[in-house]
């Protein structure tokens, strides 16, 4: 029998989303490194130890109540032990500042689309992963043994973890597809890095268009596909689908229209057309409201998109149709006294988060750092949201 | 893991490398596509670490 608390949350968020009005505003977590810190422990402690990340994991969804367990290993608890042998990651560790520092890069070159697009696996395979890793044409099949099994292991890890999501934690799970593929984020962030890739897009933007198009082909294309098979169960996750976009933020409004809004168009057609009837959940890491005319003409009720570095108000007022997550400023939860969080979180609660449904209480950024939040401010917000409920929990 | 890869084979050959590799990959269906694609994703994970 499925677990009436699970359904419970998970209804918050569905009517919320669907603008159904939903019986009160969700707080929706955003806590990544921060939750290490908060338990008392190094980056360095926790990013390789799984055994720990579950302790950390756990002792933060029982100290905050959400509505959601958003547990993402990857972000706080790296494979990077699948390097040990192989070479140096891009991934700084930084006990001293608290934070995880990733370097830019580029391994893939101008005048090397042509064969990226040719065969893309073995280009990665047999130039980008030895640039990236000098021994790598000098190494065996058998120095990979052991970083496949931490990747096998790795991935136990993650399920485990989102198994406590509904056992231990008795939330939803995030959501049911797993992140949407995002060729243009795989193009700026893993292959010819920020800088190479913002450089690509502005002098050969045909070559840059046409690796985004074969990259769809791979990856979106087989995501629509799976979307129209029934085969995506979300009956225990808050939402149908995810997707998560960053270099978007690195782009004039016509280069999105160019790289990077086919891609969305092709996931938002199929995911909110009746037959599929999904609530997408998209996470905009810096700015989106100038982007806004985009999504104009999607069908309200479907799509939620947390925000970072927009006014919650002018959120809801630039996409009316679309429900906005965040709007819980690091300045409040992180430099201000218990009660003018709470004042500040019960205004957005107040003109935001009543009524039909649209607004999804949330930190305002990837909680990271230490001073992102403090303990009591965080613990005083969501214990004010819980109390709202007018149901009892597992007592629908 | 599968005894019956060899292990001395080089990285530098994408095509050989995934052969032999997928050979190590006993506890997925015994099917070249499926242990392909988890070879694959596995490489694009060490791209991104």
């Amino acid at each position: 029998m499925p677990d009436q608390k699970v359904l419970y949350h998970k209804k918050l968020i569905d009517d919320t989303v669907r603008f159904n009005s939903p019986e009160r505003v969700p707080f929706f977590p955003h806590f990544f490194l921060w939750a290490a810190l908060d338990a008392g422990y190094k980056i360095s402690e926790v990013s390789d130890d799984w055994d720990l990340n579950v302790q950390v994991q756990k002792r933060f969804h029982e100290t905050y109540k959400f509505d959601v367990a958003r547990i993402q290993s990857g972000l706080v608890c790296h494979p990077r032990k699948m390097l040990d042998g192989i070479g140096i990651g891009f991934n700084v560790f930084n006990d001293e500042q608290e934070s995880i520092e990733l370097k830019d890069f580029r391994l893939l070159f101008p005048g090397e689309y042509d064969a990226f697009m040719e065969d893309r696996k073995r280009f990665l395979w047999e130039s980008m992963l030895p640039r990236k890793f000098p021994a790598w044409n000098d190494l065996k099949v058998k120095d990979l043994v052991e970083p496949l099994e931490e990747w096998k292991r790795y991935n136990e890890h993650t399920a485990q973890l989102n198994e406590m999501a509904i056992n231990v934690f008795h939330l939803p799970k995030f959501n049911a597809s797993g992140p949407a593929p995002n060729p243009v984020d795989s193009l700026y962030l893993s292959w010819a890095g920020l800088e190479g890739a913002s450089i690509d897009a502005r002098r050969q933007p045909e070559k840059f268009a046409q690796a985004i198009a074969l990259l769809d082909s791979e990856s979106t294309d087989p995501f629509v596909e799976l979307m129209k098979s029934g085969k995506i169960d979300s009956s225990l996750h808050a939402f149908d689908i995810s997707f998560g976009m960053l270099s978007h933020n690195f782009m004039s409004i016509k280069q999105f229209g160019k790289f990077y809004w086919p891609t969305l168009k092709k996931i938002f057609d199929t995911a909110f057309a009746p037959e599929q009837n999904f609530i997408m959940h998209m996470m905009a890491q810096g700015q989106i409201i100038r982007l806004a005319d985009f999504f104009h003409d999607l069908p309200k009720g479907h799509l939620a998109i947390q925000f970072e570095m927009e006014n919650p108000y002018e959120m809801r007022k630039a996409m009316p149709n679309i429900t906005a997550v965040g709007g819980m400023t690091t300045h409040y939860l992180g430099n201000s006294t218990v009660d003018e969080c709470l004042a500040y979180a019960q205004q957005l609660v107040n003109d935001l988060g009543s009524g039909e449904g649209g607004f999804i209480l949330a930190p305002d950024k990837m909680m990271s750092y230490r001073r992102d939040a403090k303990g009591e401010n965080l613990k005083a917000v969501c214990d004010y949201i819980a109390q709202l409920s007018v149901q009892e929990e597992g007592n629908l | 893991m599968s005894d019956k890869a060899n292990l001395e084979q080089s990285l530098s050959d994408y095509s050989k490398a995934v052969e032999e590799l997928s050979k190590l990959l006993d506890f997925l269906p015994d099917d070249p596509v499926v242990r392909k694609n988890y070879i694959d994703t596995f490489a694009d994970r060490f791209i991104k670490l």
